[in-house]
């Protein structure tokens, strides 16, 4: 299971646990050293690699605009003692970020079992 | 199905089926009552219905582990069951037992029940989930012993698995921390900090072992992954489960009336508690990842893999949304708290019952290793109308949860509780709309249990991928 002896998976599998991280823990800090591994692989020569790096950053871009820009300006155009702003955001920012969580949870498992990012987790 | 003794948890599954029904019927009544104040009063009111949904909730749930337990066990230790006979005489009495105290709850008041059946000689009713009369409580005791050394000795003499150790500690704990809900303090202190040994320790502790147990049974018999690969990510599971829970119960300790360092004990802790819910969903996808076979049935694997996303988003997000005391100190109580209620009693627990009853009955209905193409497309519909509904359930309680912190505690001119429900009235018309199409999804499920298994095709033994 956790026996990554490949250097490509660990790489991949790193790739998913910073995404994760930036989301969870440690936001920003995470992102920029999984940027710094994009960069310095993003011509990996194994395919398996590159598709777990170009998801991670590509999605961990589009969380930062939907999570705060679009929270930002959902405050700005609401204002900020409205309720009705709180009952959206809220709605909208646990739904989004948790949605991007699950993203990661699939990359993540993939990643683990050695596998190109998919959509595809089953044949269901 | 390779042992015979197996069989007996066939009628643990369908009474189980048969009770969730009765406990939607209920949900749905109260949903109604929320909305339209005097919807069948005098006949039903509302803390008697709400009762009958809650408690129905907790004995299907139950009738559902003992089932999954009656299934695995035997397979998991390679022997027959200790005492199929005891097993049919238990499942008997505690559908007689079940059945005679909802009908008690129905038919006379509250306050007469507890008269009839002695709740004075050892007073424990009156409490949230706990309703029962103390002679129910007695009954639901001996069938969990029955149970317990039923399961218990079969474990004892057959082949010892992680999957049954994890799920017997899991059962031994449901049935000790019960238990606490025969001591009644009547300082509401003390009684509520007790209370919380109940509910807390259950659905945050023991019934996660549980859970993790099936999980793990399932995921072995539709991935065909190495046991040893399953039983590592159990262990960490667990472990985790025990480690950020058991102080977790601090969570709840809040504003009790109970020393005021839970507020950091209990914040801190209960954070953590979303780990192993994220492990499981990790674990899940991981495994049907790496899986060496596509089984059949394919419902089965929906089930799991939505057991694992579910219980993640209901107890792990919506858990953690109100469990840092300053938060809490304004979501608590409101239906901030029915929202993640919901979704992680669903998420976790009605998912994983169903889970292993889409797996185990095919094969206890005598079909080689599952339903039919047909049957599968109808169990498959009312899961995602089931889950979809329930998610929606979810998404309209926290809009009104979040309006009515807003209103009734944050707001400077803070209106009356009942001035607040007017005010939310719309997201309560809209969470009985989708517990409709949740009732759908219910009857859909149920239909699919009658579509003939014509072609064989589907139902014959696995199939290898690689
Ligand atoms: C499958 C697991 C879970 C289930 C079934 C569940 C269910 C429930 C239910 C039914 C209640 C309401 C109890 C009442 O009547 O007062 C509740 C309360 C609560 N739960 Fe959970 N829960 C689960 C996991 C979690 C987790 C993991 C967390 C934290 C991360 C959490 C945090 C809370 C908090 C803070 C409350 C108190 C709400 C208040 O103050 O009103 N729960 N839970
Ligand atoms: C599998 C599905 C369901 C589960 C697991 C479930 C579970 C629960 C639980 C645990 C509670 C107690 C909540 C608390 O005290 O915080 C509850 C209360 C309630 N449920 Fe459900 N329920 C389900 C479906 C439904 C449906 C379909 C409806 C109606 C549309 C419904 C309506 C209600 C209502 C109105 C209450 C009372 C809330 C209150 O007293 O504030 N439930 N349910
Ligand atoms: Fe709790």
């Amino acid at each position: 299971m956790l026996a990554l002896e490949k250097p490509e998976q660990r790489l991949a599998v790193w790739a998913e646990v910073l995404y994760l991280l930036n989301l969870l823990l440690l936001p920003g800090i995470a992102f920029i050293i999984l940027f710094g591994l994009f960069v310095k692989h993003r011509r990996h020569t194994s395919a398996f690699v590159r598709s777990h790096l170009k998801q991670t950053v590509m999605f961990s871009i589009w969380a930062g605009i939907l999570l705060l820009l679009v929270s930002l300006s959902m405050v700005m155009l609401g204002g900020f003692a409205q309720v009705y702003t709180w009952v959206m955001l809220i709605l909208y920012f646990t739904v989004v970020h948790a949605s991007f969580v699950l993203i990661g949870v699939l990359g993540l498992s993939q990643a683990l079992a050695g596998k190109i990012f998919s959509w595809k987790l089953s044949s269901l | 199905m390779q042992y015979s003794s197996q069989a007996v948890a066939k009628p643990y599954f369908i009474v189980a089926i048969a009770l969730f029904v009765g406990q939607i019927l209920f949900g749905l009544i109260i949903g109604m009552q929320y909305v339209i104040g005097d919807f069948l009063f005098p006949a039903i009111p509302f803390n008697v219905a709400r009762m009958v949904h809650t408690n129905l909730l907790i004995v299907w749930l139950l009738f559902g582990f003992m089932g999954a337990s009656y299934y695995l066990v035997p397979e998991e230790a390679e022997t027959e069951l200790h005492s199929p006979k005891l097993a049919w005489i238990l499942c008997i009495i505690f559908t007689v037992v079940g059945g005679v105290t909802i009908l008690g709850y129905l038919l006379v008041p509250y306050a007469t029940l507890a008269e009839i059946t002695g709740n004075h000689f050892l007073p424990t009713m009156g409490r949230e989930f706990l309703e029962q009369p103390t002679m129910t409580k007695i009954g639901i005791v001996i069938v969990a012993l029955g149970f317990l050394y039923n399961i218990g000795m079969t474990i004892l003499k057959g082949r010892k698995t992680v999957v049954n150790m994890v799920l017997l500690m899991g059962l031994v704990g449901l049935a000790v921390m019960f238990l606490f809900s025969f001591y009644n303090p009547s300082n509401l202190v003390l009684d509520k900090y007790y209370w919380w040994w109940v509910v807390h320790l259950w659905v945050e502790g023991v019934w996660e072992l549980i859970l993790g147990a099936i999980l793990a049974f399932i995921l072995i018999k539709v991935t065909g992954v190495d046991r040893e690969i399953i039983e590592k990510w159990l262990y960490i599971i667990i472990a985790m489960t025990l480690i950020t829970g058991v102080i977790g119960t601090g969570h709840h300790y809040y504003w009790i009336g109970a020393p005021e360092y839970w507020q950091i004990w209990g914040s801190v802790f209960s954070a953590l508690e979303p780990i192993p819910f994220f492990m499981m969903t990790v674990y899940a996808f991981n495994m049907v990842n790496q899986r060496r076979r596509e089984h059949p049935n394919k419902p089965a694997v929906l089930w799991a893999l939505g057991t694992a996303v579910m219980a993640f988003l209901g107890a792990g997000v919506w858990g953690f949304l109100h469990t840092l005391a300053p938060v809490n100190y304004y979501t608590h109580g409101t239906q901030i708290t029915a929202a993640h209620g919901h979704m992680a009693f669903y998420g976790a627990y009605v998912m994983i019952v169903l889970a292993i009853i889409s797996y185990a009955m095919p094969l206890l209905r005598g079909r080689a290793a599952a339903n039919s193409e047909k049957a599968q497309v109808w169990e498959m519909w009312s899961f995602w109308l089931m889950t979809i509904s329930i998610i929606f359930i979810t998404l309209f309680l926290t809009a009104a949860g979040i309006l009515q912190v807003w209103l009734q505690r944050v707001s400077d001119t803070p209106m009356s509780f009942m001035q607040t429900q007017d005010q939310v009235m719309i997201f309560y018309w809209l969470r009985e709309l989708a517990g409709g199409v949740f009732f759908i999804g219910l009857i859909v499920y149920l239909i699919s249990f009658f579509i003939e298994s014509g072609d064989s095709s589907a139902t014959t033994a696995t199939v290898d991928v690689k």
